[in-house]
């Protein structure tokens, strides 16, 4: 489960490069954690802090079971999927609804975006992110994650909001 | 034989016996010399590395990137200081099992413990001191 939801963050600095961000200011995000390579953005997402997801071909990121291994949008809603989340029409706070944003970029012209990072948001309205191997972030709005390395939003997902001391399946 | 190892001693009647004790020193001193430089190389791809992959959360994306990728070209030879490196890094091992698998040809991690990298880590350690890999 995610050990911070919405309260004072710390006053930390962060250290990922900051060119890879260029839309994140001092006044839009906080550092929420310090850096750790235990898990990732996508695991974050959907609660875990012990290991990480990801659809790589050489089988080392963890990925739900029974979910298509494969580094497309349709892969990553599906995962998230498996616990309960559903393509949703936006980004907006609802009152009872948790919402998750699934960032992607185009690599190739003429092919759709891959997914680059997932960000939940949290019942104040901020959204949370880890940022590779650097810290956990709450930033508003979403898309100050946008750039070179995220890309931007390509679509969100919802589901019921989860009371804190639920479980994620496994 | 000395000799093959090193032309220089070709200039020297093998009856000198001094001059062979040296040599000898010389080259073990060469052999750690390579072994320094092999270790400084690799760090400097890690530091390289560590640039060039910035803030994503891809595990592909790490493993595509060039200095990765040079890590990766070094071979087989490569293999023990990336298990020195990941024994390094203690409860918070990189992302080093791409290279690893390609490397070594298997993949001692058990299914379950996929995406969790301090069990990962400790699977491939043992595989390393079960291979007798040391550096």
């Amino acid at each position: 489960m995610h050990g911070w939801h919405g309260g004072t963050p710390k006053a930390m600095a962060g250290s990922w490069p900051p060119s890879d961000f260029p839309e994140l200011t001092q006044d839009n995000h906080a550092v929420t954690s310090p850096a750790t390579r235990r898990y990732n953005c996508t695991a974050w997402a959907a609660g875990e802090t012990t290991r990480k997801w990801w659809p790589d071909r050489r089988n080392i990121g963890w990925w739900p079971v029974g979910v298509q291994r494969a580094e497309t949008i349709e892969a990553f809603v599906e995962a998230y999927g498996t616990l309960g989340f559903r393509l949703c029409f936006d980004g907006s706070l609802e009152s009872g609804v948790e919402k998750l944003a699934i960032f992607g970029r185009v690599v190739q012209p003429d092919k759709p975006p891959i997914p680059t990072h997932a960000a939940l948001q949290l019942d104040s309205g901020q959204w949370t992110s880890k940022l590779g191997d650097f810290e956990d972030i709450s930033h508003a709005p979403v898309d100050a994650l946008n750039g070179p390395v995220y890309g931007k939003v390509i679509c969100y997902l919802s589901r019921p909001r989860q009371d804190a001391t639920t479980s994620y399946p496994r | 034989m000395a000799s093959e190892k090193s032309p220089l001693l070709a200039y020297w009647p093998s009856q000198y016996g001094e001059v062979l004790k040296v040599q000898r020193l010389l080259e073990a001193s060469i052999d750690i010399d390579r072994k320094v430089q092999a270790w400084l190389e690799f760090k400097n791809l890690i530091a390289q590395w560590h640039v060039e992959r910035g803030a994503t959360s891809s595990i592909t994306d790490m493993a595509m990137c060039d200095s990765y990728l040079k890590i990766i070209a070094k071979g087989p030879d490569v293999v023990p200081l990336i298990l020195a490196q990941l024994r390094s890094e203690g409860d918070e091992p990189d992302q080093w099992f791409w290279a690893l698998q390609f490397l070594a040809g298997v993949d001692p991690v058990a299914e379950e413990d996929r995406g969790d990298f301090l069990k990962m880590s400790r699977a491939w350690l043992a595989w390393g001191d079960a291979e007798g890999y040391g550096w």
